[in-house]
């Protein structure tokens, strides 16, 4: 996806992580992307740089489609879509 | 084997645990299932009367306070409240090495803290070490 369409985004669900350390915004969304349905997407907003290489890799493993991320000042936001 | 981390802690000092807790937290948010085994040292610090009287040992006493300082500023649980947290969460288990208990003069489930799943045999962790794929000591 590019930055604009990330942008654009509506997300079924916001995961405020900030002011958390790895891998607590990681366990925040395993915990919350239950809560959403499959096709959904989950924002995930933390300033734990460790994050931007977790998501993607914890999305890969676990069998969800990472997004991409839009990088805000002092964190970051990054879209996952539930995929089963 | 390939969804299972096993933790050998064989080390008490509080600088351990905390390794220990952020690894298995990890584990735990990519859905591994971990099993803790406590190895000497490690089933000290799980005792109740050590966690209740917060005899926490610090292999490097120095940084003790800095640890402390740090994982509270960083808003990471002190390592017994991040294990239950993830035991909570996830699937996670831990053991004590029945020999360690011995050695410290416990031998009952009831005298450690309510964390400790069960009291084994030591071939039951190499066993499971043997299976996991992730197999780490602290």
């Amino acid at each position: 996806m590019t930055l604009g369409e990330l942008r654009t985004i509506k997300p079924d669900k916001t995961v405020d992580a900030r002011g958390m350390s790895c891998p607590g915004p990681l366990l925040e969304a395993k915990r919350s992307i239950t809560g959403i349905p499959k096709g959904g997407i989950m924002e995930v907003l933390s300033s734990d740089s460790g994050t931007n290489k977790d998501i993607p890799q914890w999305a890969k493993k676990i069998g969800h489609e990472f997004l991409g991320t839009v990088e805000e000042a002092g964190y970051w936001k990054l879209y996952v879509k539930r995929m089963k | 084997m390939g969804n299972k981390m096993v933790i050998g802690l064989a080390s008490g000092s509080i600088m351990k645990l905390a390794t220990c807790s952020i690894v298995a937290g990890g584990a735990v948010a990519l859905e591994m299932e971990v099993d803790i085994y406590l190895l000497l040292q490690g089933a000290y610090a799980f005792k109740k009367d050590v966690v209740e009287k917060k005899r926490y040992l610090c292999d490097q006493p120095e940084l003790k306070e800095k640890l402390l300082t740090g994982l509270a500023e960083n808003k990471i649980p002190f390592p017994y409240d991040y294990l239950r947290k993830l035991k909570e969460n996830g699937n996670v288990r831990i053991h004590v090495c029945v020999t360690a208990g011995k050695v410290w003069g416990a031998r009952e489930l009831g005298d450690f803290v309510d964390l400790v799943d069960d009291i084994v045999g030591i071939a039951e962790y190499v066993t499971r070490a043997e299976e996991a794929a992730v197999h780490m000591v602290f």
